[in-house]
């Protein structure tokens, strides 16, 4: 559905994804999915992944499955031919296309990123960490991710001999730079809430040698009271564990328009950036990975990303040859490829996706703040027609903000999805009954866009059908996020989307009481969700040694949301990425332990670009 | 009639009085921009602060929702977001005199970097559009006004009465409909390829773009054009003319044309305005990196600096040339000097 709301711009941590518009800016058409693409996975979490060791207790994050065509919204895992796979061909260049651009852009610290962002930044910045196809955690510029054994020490050793595209070695003390100022931002920083810091709020932490230091949990950032945190290393996997050139990073400082030529360690160099146009890398010829035959690594001499905001024009792009590969969350879009597997292979990301739903602010004195009427406004629903009405039909309908695959995942979890309009009914007049209120009436708010326009309308009517009297607002793009953040008092209900990611730790800020509660005040909690059991709960998920238990803490989450309705979910998304048939080498990039990576694990929609090639 | 007998200082030369009189003209035209380019540019920057959500505090609004304190104070600082609006604009403009237009916030880059990538799609969109509308209005409506109301005339008049109706972003629309997806002539992203790059794919780019562009401005040109005509073709001059024997050709070409370009000069001017807003639409249809859409972008993500100098240009464009098209006037008709150089 076409949910809306911006996140971008807080996205770029987790996995929030904002809404559908990428905001900024656009296009008539579809601004509103636009956005939504943008939205930002923030990705610490997303990837998530458990530990390195098999024997480990920890948890096993995430990855999206893929399908790799047409015709499937798979839920089976990645793409697997019997075919023998053809030799890549280094060389040739590549144009991608993605539908959001970036705000402040590029050092790690300040960008606010989607995950088209995501994509682009891991072209020119390697990460400490990423998820694996077998949804663990590997080391990229990591050669080892140790946790001591109550995991609230954990040890990074950086490869040696790397060095940045300026020439500066990666080496501890240039990774810990990188933690320290990106894990100063506001959301970064509340994700890594329990790491422990220091006076002047850098984090603690313990050089070992030029290449190892040790990292410490804190409950709150207080040393002195560390604790278990088994996920801890899947945030390296994200936003946070991007690490860019010290030097650069100084010249920033001096400079603020030097952040548009990022420099990294990554398989590309930036060449040229213009916002909302175009990002153009070209190969490391020094980059330090190679494949398993020994040739260097990337493949590609050169990619040229695009921003394309709409996703229609951007399926005519790729139709008319002008670029090579996309990803959208368009279900019309998709729909479209599903039916050209011949000409335009894609595969698709059904699993770990985001969340549509209506965001309901707790705090908010009135009718919202009962469950009982919460509850009837789903119950009003027609979610099967509001699928079909507004994403064709082809997106799941959810039953609360866990979606498959994702630790806390349940197919019942309590919440009811069918339309029941008596069941609806009974609870408003209850509500009357117990308040002596004589009407309700209700706010919901939404971006501008043609998807949120429908689906304002539609859950109008439903409520109506049950004595519910909806004023429709829309809301400012630029404004949104921030209005929900800051609880404002137009903000009611907001159509949303959101909480994609394979752990549950992931989402632990946004639903955290510790992240605020009241409105008027900064609260990544936008939902004021304010429930001992669920603090409890995911406490639980961060620190209990077991995945068994962290799931079943991730469960009764699951389950007290839908006994509540403290927020109510429509559809999960879907995410499709189609390519010309000429583009090879998707999801078969290698970590240097060996591993296979896995496209989209953590960030809906993207994919790496190291062992790309193109077919002749 | 020499100018100089007619004056009202018969003893000076003519050339000296043209001189004055532009000179002062031309003054004239200046504070007149400079007050409408003082009420657009300041208007604007009021405009957008009280679109901000949180009054006074901008920088939190431009940088978003998620930034640290420090960010929002840093920002605040380094652009004088605390002092009152009538100072910070006066910062700004200082900057702009000195072409500083500061920094895109939220793209780090400067502001003048950041437009000067998308200039030129803008001006060769804006200037093919001008140029195409011109070229097919006047072959038209010179053709109407001399065939009036014979069936083709009035085929042509519904024609353009048609495409005046229609807005760029529909004719955009049906374009896209018709060329890129039914017949496959046309790429659907008109993206900036420059003619001395590609001349073949920045025409393939540039088309589509351009004629939604140009074709409802076209046909208001026609319009305008075929009444001033028809008007023109009516007078004693034009009757004396045909029985002196000058040819038809020479009679609507030379002397019937100049003498009904008053209206299309004027409208040309009018006009352009209307492409820079037709620009913005179509440049957002057809994905084209232009001036458009960077507008667009900047505005819906309070990008404050670049809405401003982008808001400067734009008026500092529309002001030039409606001053050529104001001095236009005396290059096509000698009388206008001569009055004007009276009055």
């Amino acid at each position: 559905m076409g949910v809306t709301f911006h996140m971008f711009r807080l996205a770029s941590f987790m996995n929030f994804e904002g809404g559908k518009h990428v905001r900024n800016s656009r296009p008539a058409k579809k601004t509103g999915r636009i956005i939504v693409a943008a939205v930002v996975s923030l990705g610490l979490f997303a990837a998530a992944c458990s530990k390195k060791d098999d024997n480990s207790t920890t948890g096993t994050p995430a990855p999206v499955s893929t399908t790799p065509s047409a015709g499937s919204t798979g839920e089976t895992a990645a793409p697997e031919t019997t075919a023998p796979a053809p030799k890549p061909v280094p060389g040739g260049e590549l144009v991608v296309s993605g539908e959001a651009e970036v705000a402040n852009p590029w050092t790690p610290a300040a960008m606010q990123c989607d995950s088209y962002c995501q994509e682009r930044a891991r072209a020119f910045f390697d990460p400490i960490a990423a998820v694996g196809d077998d949804l663990k955690v590997h080391g990229v510029l990591a050669e080892s991710i140790t946790p001591n054994t109550d995991f609230s020490q954990w040890t990074i050793k950086i490869r040696s001999g790397i060095k940045f595209t300026d020439g500066t070695p990666v080496d501890a003390a240039a990774v810990l730079r990188n933690l320290n100022e990106t894990g100063s931002g506001l959301l970064v920083s509340k994700a890594l809430v329990d790491l422990a810091r220091n006076a002047d709020g850098t984090f603690k932490t313990t050089t070992v040698d030029p290449q190892t230091f040790t990292m410490f949990t804190g409950k709150n950032g207080d040393p002195n009271t560390p604790i278990s945190w088994p996920g801890f290393d899947q945030y390296l996997t994200g936003q946070w564990g991007l690490i860019a050139s010290p030097t650069w990073l100084d010249a920033v400082k001096a400079d603020k328009t030097k952040a548009t030529s990022p420099v990294g360690s990554g398989p590309f160099i930036v060449q040229s950036y213009k916002p909302f146009d175009s990002l153009v890398v070209t190969k490391n010829p020094n980059y330090w990975q190679k494949d398993k035959d020994g040739v260097q690594l990337p493949y590609l001499d050169k990619v040229t990303f695009k921003v394309i905001q709409d996703s229609q024009t951007t399926e005519q792009a790729l139709q008319d040859g002008n670029i090579d590969i996309f990803s959208t969350s368009s279900a019309q879009v998709i729909a479209d490829f599903r039916g050209q597997a011949d000409k335009f292979p894609m595969v698709e990301q059904s699993t770990y996706t985001e969340t549509n739903y209506l965001l309901i602010d707790l705090a908010k004195p009135g009718p919202t703040s009962d469950a009982d009427v919460r509850c009837a406004l789903s119950k009003a629903i027609d979610r099967k027609e509001l699928n079909d009405l507004t994403e064709g039909g082809i997106l799941k309908i959810a039953n609360g903000l866990f979606s498959p695959g994702q630790e806390g995942y349940l197919d019942d979890n309590g919440f009811n999805t069918a339309q029941d309009i008596d069941g609806a009914k009974k609870l408003i007049d209850g509500y009357k009954a117990k308040t002596g209120a004589t009407s309700v009436d209700i706010h919901y708010g939404h971006t501008a866009d043609r998807i949120g326009d429908q689906v304002a309308e539609l859950l109008k009517g439903y409520w109506a059908k049950i004595g519910v009297n909806t004023t429709i607002d829309v809301v400012p793009q630029d404004q949104f996020i921030t209005l929900a953040l800051l609880g404002d008092p137009s903000f009611f209900i907001y159509g949303w989307r959101n909480h994609a990611g394979l752990k549950v730790d992931g989402q632990n800020f946004w639903w955290n009481s510790a992240s605020g509660t009241k409105d008027g005040g900064l609260s990544l909690n936008f939902g004021r969700i304010n429930d001992p059991q669920v603090d409890k709960d995911l406490a639980t998920a961060r620190s209990a040694a077991s995945d068994a238990d962290r799931k079943a803490a991730a469960e009764d989450i699951n389950r007290i949301f839908a006994k509540n309705c403290y927020q109510i979910p429509t559809q999960w998304t879907l995410w499709g990425t189609p390519h010309k048939p000429s583009v090879q080498g998707l999801s078969t990039w290698v970590f240097p332990d060996g591993a296979k990576s896995r496209d989209g694990a953590g960030f809906s929609g993207q994919f790496w670009l190291t062992t790309l090639w193109i077919q002749k | 009639m020499g100018c100089a007998a007619q004056a009202a200082h018969p003893i000076r030369p003519c050339r000296l009085i043209f001189r004055e009189v532009l000179v002062r003209y031309l003054v004239q035209r200046l504070l007149r921009f400079l007050v409408v380019f003082f009420l657009v540019t300041f208007g604007l920057m009021v405009l957008m602060r009280l679109g901000m959500n949180k009054p006074g505090d901008p920088a939190r609004t431009m940088l978003g929702g998620t930034v640290s304190e420090a960010q929002i104070a840093d920002t605040t600082a380094h652009y004088h977001l605390h002092a009152p609006l009538i100072v910070q604009y006066g910062y700004w403009l200082k900057g702009m005199l000195t072409f500083d237009m500061g920094i895109s916030v939220q793209q780090n880059l400067r502001v003048s970097t950041y437009i000067s990538s998308r200039v030129l799609s803008t001006v060769f969109l804006g200037m093919y559009s001008l140029g195409l509308a011109i070229i097919v209005a006047i072959p038209v409506a010179v053709f109407q006004a001399y065939r009036r109301d014979s069936k083709r005339d009035k085929l042509l008049s519904a024609s353009s009465f048609a495409f005046v109706a229609i807005p760029p972003v529909v004719m955009g629309v049906f374009l896209i409909l018709v060329f890129v997806r039914w017949l496959h002539w046309f790429p659907r992203t008109g993206e900036k390829v420059y003619p001395w790059d590609s001349p073949v794919q920045h025409v393939r780019n540039f088309a589509l773009p351009v004629l939604a562009l140009s074709l409802p401005v076209g046909a208001v040109f026609s319009r305008l054009l075929r009444g001033d005509m028809v008007r023109t073709l009516q007078s004693d001059f034009i009757t004396l003319a045909s029985a002196k024997g000058v040819s038809t050709r020479r009679i609507l070409w030379r002397h019937a044309l100049r003498n009904s370009l008053f209206s299309l000069i004027t409208s040309i001017g009018l006009q352009l305005a209307g492409i820079v807003g037709g620009s913005i639409v179509v440049e957002q249809l057809f994905n084209m990196k232009g001036m458009g859409t960077l507008l667009i972008t900047a505005i819906l993500s309070k990008d404050l600096f670049v809405v401003q100098a982008l808001a400067a240009i734009i008026v500092a464009v529309v002001v030039f040339v409606n001053l050529l098209v104001d001095l236009s006037y005396a290059v096509v008709d000698p009388r206008i000097r001569q009055m004007r150089a009276l009055s």
